[in-house]
C-alpha cells in the first residue's frame, strides 16, 4: 500500500513544487542568471578555409611476411587512411610478395608454380581502433605515439587464382612530426586455398616498417 | 544464406555500431563537460582588449581570443595525449590545422597545441564575435555529395564485398560506380556495374532508396591445374535498400539487389546480392 501512495504524494509535491515556483515573480536577480543560463550569443561559423584539415593518410611499408608453405619474403606497399574520429579509421592497404618454393618443389624437384604464379597480391579494407595514445622518449625529445588494432577483409591474388582474405593486427604510430609518422605494423592475413591438393587454412604473417604523411 | 539470417546480420551490425557510436558520445560528453569553458558572459565585452592579427602577420588561420578561464593545450589530437599548457584567459590564439575534432592552437610566444572542439566555445575573433565550431549533425549530410562506401555480405551464399563511389547530382539522384566480388565455393565473381539510386525522402534520417544498374559480371571457376575459361556477361539490376545518417560525414546502408545475367545461354541468370556496410560522406 505504502508503495502506491508513494508515487501520488510525491507527484502531488511535485505540482504544488512547480506551483510555487510559477507563483514567484521574476526578481532582477533571475533575469541576470537568465543571461548566464541562456546566454543567446551570436555565433560566427569557423571558416574551414582558412584552417587546414588534416584527415588523410597516405604511405609505403616494406617488411617481411611469411606466406605459409611458400617462405618468408620481403613484402612492400601502399596504404592510405582516413582518420574518422580520433578513435577509428578507415584504412586501405596494398601488398606484393614474391614467393618461394616449397619444400617439396626443393626436394622432389616437381613444379608446382610458375614463376608468374608465384607473386602474391594482396588487398584489403581495414577498419582500425586507436587503443593507447601516449608518448614516447628518445633522449630529451618526447614523441606522440599511438597503437592501433586493426580488422579488415580483402582479396589475395595468387598461383592465378583469388582468394577472400580476411586480415587482424596491431602496429604502433610514431609521430615524427604532426604530418610525418612512422609505423611499425604486425599483421596476419588468413585465406584458405587448394594449391597442395587440399584445401587448407594457412595464416600469413606479415610484419613491415612504414612512412606515411597526413593532409 | 537465407533472409532471416541476414536480417539478423543486418540488425546485429546496426545495434552494434550505434552502439559503438553512443559510447563514443557519451565518454566523449563525460570527458569534456568541463564547466570552466562556460562563456563569461557576466563582464562587459568592452572592458577587453580585441584580438588583432598582426601577432602573427602572414599567416593563415583564425585569429582569437581566449574568453574562458583557461584553455588545456594537448601535445596531439587525442583525449589520451598529456596537457603540456595551459593557455589562460584573455590570451591571443591562432588556430590553423584540424584533425577531426581537435583544432591545432598556437599561442603568441609559440606554444603549439591541440584542444577538442567541445572546449573551445568561448573563443571570440577581431570583430568580437564568438566562433562556432560545433560539427555539423546529420541533417547537414546532404552539403556533402561524395560518397564512398565498404559492403560486406552474401551474393547467392557467397562471401562478397563491395566498394561504392557514389556522387549525388540533387538531393534525390545520385549515381554510383561500383565493385563487387564474390569468393563461391566453384567460382569468383567480379561485378563492375553503373547504378542510379533514386532516394524519394533524402530529409528522412532513415532513408530508403532503390537503386537501377548495369555492368559486367565476370565468373572465374577456381581451379588450380586446369584452367576453364573466364566467362564473362553483361547485367541489369533492379535493387532497394536503406541508408541511416548517423552524422553528416557518416552513414550505415543495407541493401538487396537483384541481377539478371543476360547469359549468351538459354535462360538468364538470376543472382540476389544481400549487403550491409558503412559509408563515408565527403
Amino acid at each position: 500500500m505504502e508503495s502506491r501512495l508513494q508515487p501520488v504524494v510525491l507527484i502531488g509535491l511535485l505540482a504544488l513544487a512547480r506551483a510555487a515556483v510559477a507563483a514567484d515573480a521574476p526578481s532582477a536577480n533571475e533575469r541576470v542568471l537568465d543571461d548566464v543560463i541562456q546566454p543567446g550569443i551570436e555565433r560566427r561559423k569557423i571558416e574551414s578555409g582558412k584552417i587546414d584539415s588534416e584527415n588523410f593518410e597516405v604511405g609505403l611499408f616494406g617488411g617481411v611476411m611469411s606466406v605459409e608453405d611458400f617462405g618468408t619474403n620481403n613484402v612492400y606497399g601502399l596504404r592510405a587512411a582516413y582518420h574518422i574520429t580520433e578513435d577509428f579509421f578507415l584504412e586501405g592497404n596494398l601488398g606484393i610478395t614474391t614467393t618461394q618454393k616449397t619444400s617439396a618443389e626443393t626436394l622432389d624437384r616437381i613444379v608446382l608454380l610458375t614463376d608468374n604464379q608465384r607473386q602474391l597480391t594482396y588487398y584489403s579494407v581495414d577498419f582500425g581502433y586507436n587503443v593507447l595514445q601516449g608518448q614516447h622518449y628518445i633522449g630529451r625529445w618526447a614523441f606522440n605515439t599511438n597503437f592501433y588494432v586493426v580488422a579488415g577483409a580483402g582479396n589475395t591474388q595468387f598461383a592465378d587464382n583469388e582468394y577472400f582474405t580476411y586480415n587482424f593486427g596491431a602496429g604502433l604510430r610514431f609521430f615524427a612530426t604532426d604530418w610525418l609518422a612512422l609505423h611499425t605494423d604486425f599483421r596476419n592475413y588468413v585465406f584458405t586455398h587448394s594449391i597442395l591438393g587440399t584445401d587448407k587454412e594457412v595464416q600469413n604473417l606479415e610484419s613491415s616498417l612504414g612512412l606515411t604523411l597526413f593532409f | 544464406m537465407t533472409l532471416p539470417n541476414f536480417l539478423r546480420a543486418a540488425c546485429l551490425t546496426l545495434i552494434l555500431v550505434r552502439a559503438v557510436a553512443l559510447a563514443a558520445d557519451e565518454r566523449v560528453k563525460l570527458t569534456y563537460s568541463d564547466p570552466s569553458v562556460a562563456v563569461d558572459t557576466l563582464q562587459s565585452r568592452q572592458e577587453w582588449p580585441i584580438a588583432g592579427a598582426q601577432a602573427w602577420s602572414g599567416d593563415t588561420g583564425e585569429f582569437v581570443t581566449l574568453r574562458a578561464p583557461y584553455l588545456n593545450l594537448y601535445t596531439a589530437p587525442g583525449r589520451g595525449y598529456p596537457i603540456f599548457h595551459v593557455a589562460e584567459k584573455n590570451e591571443k590564439l591562432r588556430i590553423f590545422k584540424r584533425k577531426g575534432d581537435w583544432y591545432q592552437l598556437e599561442t603568441e610566444n609559440g606554444k603549439r597545441g591541440w584542444a577538442h572542439r567541445n572546449t573551445l566555445s568561448a573563443l571570440q575573433d577581431n570583430q568580437g564575435l564568438y566562433l562556432d565550431v560545433t560539427n555539423p549533425g546529420w541533417r547537414d549530410a546532404a552539403s556533402n555529395p561524395v560518397q564512398f562506401s565498404v559492403l560486406g555480405g552474401s551474393t547467392s551464399g557467397a562471401i562478397t564485398y563491395s566498394s561504392i563511389l557514389g556522387y549525388r547530382f540533387t538531393p534525390n539522384i545520385s549515381s554510383e560506380i561500383r565493385y563487387t566480388q564474390a569468393f563461391g565455393n566453384a567460382s569468383t565473381l567480379k561485378v563492375a556495374s553503373l547504378t542510379v539510386v533514386h532516394q524519394p525522402c533524402p530529409l528522412w534520417r532513415l532513408a530508403p532508396f532503390v537503386t537501377l544498374g548495369t555492368g559486367a559480371i565476370s565468373s572465374r571457376p577456381n581451379a588450380v591445374i586446369l584452367k576453364p575459361d573466364t566467362r564473362q556477361d553483361s547485367f541489369i539490376s533492379v535493387g532497394a535498400g536503406l541508408f541511416f545518417h548517423a552524422t553528416a560525414r557518416i552513414g550505415i546502408r543495407a541493401e538487396y539487389i537483384k541481377d539478371t545475367v543476360l547469359t549468351r545461354r538459354e535462360s538468364n541468370e538470376e543472382i540476389e546480392e544481400w549487403k550491409a556496410g558503412f559509408s563515408l560522406l565527403f
